[in-house]
């Protein structure tokens, strides 16, 4: 297993209910599969407009992966199996 | 203002070539307009060229393109001469990239709260009061899920009517009729909606607009073509010129003295003449005599040609006696070349119509009705005939146009195609055999407010140019 560290860009729009679903499941599944070794920056896109903008994110909720490789995920982040996929996590990494 | 009186519905100037006529007035302000056509339609220009224009006037505007780079959009409208990037630096335009990684995976809901965050910022901090969206489709696609969609689109359409954007959302027409329902609902949506298609006609892509919707205005109903040529976007609302032709004007020499008098003392300003005959009978030459009088005289002459190139027909003018450089050189005479085929009617339209704004031309001189057939289908070599001589008849122009018969005597083949009614005065050359030899006859047949010789006149081209004869029976 590698020790590889995640590093997370979570775009949110204010307290909206998909940005705060988006925000329980990205946390639920970084403490299952990724624990000790993941990073997570939480932008309002409400306040920070400008990150926004940078990073070209026109929807939110967004993950912007940026370490190990770039993906980048749209919406409340609700198919686990599929962005474990995306993420490239083996499921039977999973730590209860 | 009254009671009664209701207030008018307020409009935006486009300040597109024909547009804001088809419009009347322009888009609706503060409220949302559609524009729907395929790719490579001009969708994206017509909006870029609304915001350019209203930027170069003071008034600042965002275009936000959800495809193509910002650079792209900067190097393309280079070639019709606009230069962004002062406008971008002094904030009247910004050209706000919301390009959307293709790659994302999608996973649940979202919203496009951020992207209405951010222009919100943009908006305020520029004083915008227009947006241009370029293509929604892309969002649309995103979301993919039809009541989300419409979701989104409410969202978006109630944000802008808050804001009091005139805003304008381009969309890509559908391949197919499974993705029609995103359209059905913009055109419910929008106030305004407006249809670009670009099809080929008599081998030639013909670009097309149509207003198919404008709440609480009237608008120009027909297909409209329009041109991207520089200085920008051209349409040619044929159907709504009204005819404002001048009065036939005063009479300027033909150039050759014996012609003046056969036709009553030179041909008339705002007049239209056609010069008619088969290949060889001498009505470019006829043409150079005229043209190189005139630049003599004071006058500014056009020349479209559609046969040769500007250098052959200056050194074929010259074998005849007429050196036509001298005119160029002072900027009396302009010389337009171009194959028919090269591109479509409307393109040599606006062309010469451009080309007449800049000049300002009082005499033009069209080589020949016939090529003009070749730029595609009749119609359209017809439209381009009937608008240039509407042109120059508005204007007080003096129009000679050539047209070349196939058979030697066929009086039939006179307008070519169908513009009979546009012209005052025809001159027919010929080349009959004449006890043994070739003889060349001219005839005025018709000229309209003038006294006129009825007769054949025999006439000679030598390196002095045309000599009319003495009148034979």
């Amino acid at each position: 297993m590698s020790a590889e560290e995640y590093r997370f860009r979570l775009f949110i729009a204010g307290n909206e209910p998909n940005s705060r679903l988006a925000k329980q499941n990205l946390r639920a599944l970084c403490a299952a599969y990724l624990p000790e070794r993941h990073y997570i920056e939480i932008i309002d896109v409400l306040q920070d407009f400008e990150a926004a903008l940078q990073a070209m994110i026109m929807v939110a909720p967004a993950v912007v992966m940026t370490a190990p490789r770039p993906v980048t995920l749209f919406g409340a982040l609700t198919d686990t199996a599929r962005i474990l996929a995306a993420l490239g996590i083996n499921e039977g990494d999973h730590h209860d | 203002m009254t009671e009664n009186q209701l207030p008018s519905l307020s409009k935006c100037p486009t300040q597109i070539e024909g547009l804001d006529m088809i419009l009347k007035g322009g888009l609706p302000s503060g409220r949302t307009s559609v524009i729907i056509g395929g790719p490579g339609s001009g969708k994206s220009l017509f909006g870029l060229e609304f915001l350019y224009r209203a930027a170069l006037d003071g008034e600042p505007g965002i275009f936000i393109t959800f495809e193509e780079h910002a650079a792209d959009l900067r190097i393309n409208t280079r070639t019709l001469g606009w230069d962004l990037a002062p406008l971008e630096q002094n904030g009247k335009l910004f050209l706000f990239e919301a390009r959307i990684d293709p790659k994302a995976i999608v996973t649940g809901e979202f919203g496009i709260q951020s992207f209405l965050a951010i222009l919100n910022h943009k908006i305020k901090a520029m004083g915008a009061k227009f947006v241009v969206i370029d293509a929604i489709d892309v969002l649309m696609r995103l979301i993919n899920d039809e009541r989300r969609e419409q979701n989104e689109l409410l969202a978006l359409h109630q944000w802008l009517s808050e804001h009091k954007m005139t805003a304008l959302l381009t969309v890509k027409a559908p391949r197919d009729s499974n993705h029609a329902r995103h359209f059905e609902f913009l055109d419910y949506m929008a106030d305004c909606v407006i249809h670009l298609d670009n099809r080929m006609l008599g081998q030639l892509s013909t670009r097309r607009l149509r207003v198919i919707k404008y709440r609480g205005s009237g608008f120009g109903s027909n297909e409209y073509p329009f041109v991207i040529e520089p200085p920008g976007i051209t349409l040619l609302p044929i159907s709504e010129i009204g005819l404002s032709h001048q009065a036939l004007g005063k009479r300027i020499s033909t150039g050759l003295a014996e012609l003046d008098k056969l036709i009553g003392g030179g041909f008339r300003r705002a007049s239209s003449v056609l010069i008619t005959g088969s290949t060889g009978s001498g009505k470019t030459t006829l043409c150079s005599a005229f043209t190189h009088a005139a630049c003599a005289n004071g006058e500014k002459v056009l020349c479209l040609n559609f046969e040769e190139s500007e250098a052959a027909l200056v050194s074929a003018m010259l074998s005849s006696g007429t050196d036509l450089n001298p005119a160029i050189a002072d900027g009396k005479l302009r010389l337009l070349t171009a194959m028919p085929e090269a591109m479509g009617a409307e393109q040599h339209l606006v062309r010469a119509l451009n080309a007449i704004k800049q000049m300002q031309p009082s005499c033009v001189v069209l080589e020949s009705a016939s090529a003009c057939k070749r730029m595609g289908t009749e119609q359209a070599a017809f439209e381009y005939m009937m608008r240039m001589i509407n042109t120059c008849k508005e204007m007080g122009i003096i129009i000679l146009i050539t047209n070349q018969t196939i058979s030697l005597s066929n009086l039939d083949e006179i307008s070519g195609i169908g513009i009979s009614s546009l012209i005052d005065s025809v001159i027919k050359m010929q080349m009959v055999e004449d006890v043994g030899a070739m003889q060349r006859k001219l005839l005025v047949v018709k000229s309209r407010g003038s006294v006129h010789s009825h007769r054949h006149h025999n006439f000679q081209i030598s390196d002095q140019g045309i000599t009319i004869l003495k009148e034979d029976v």
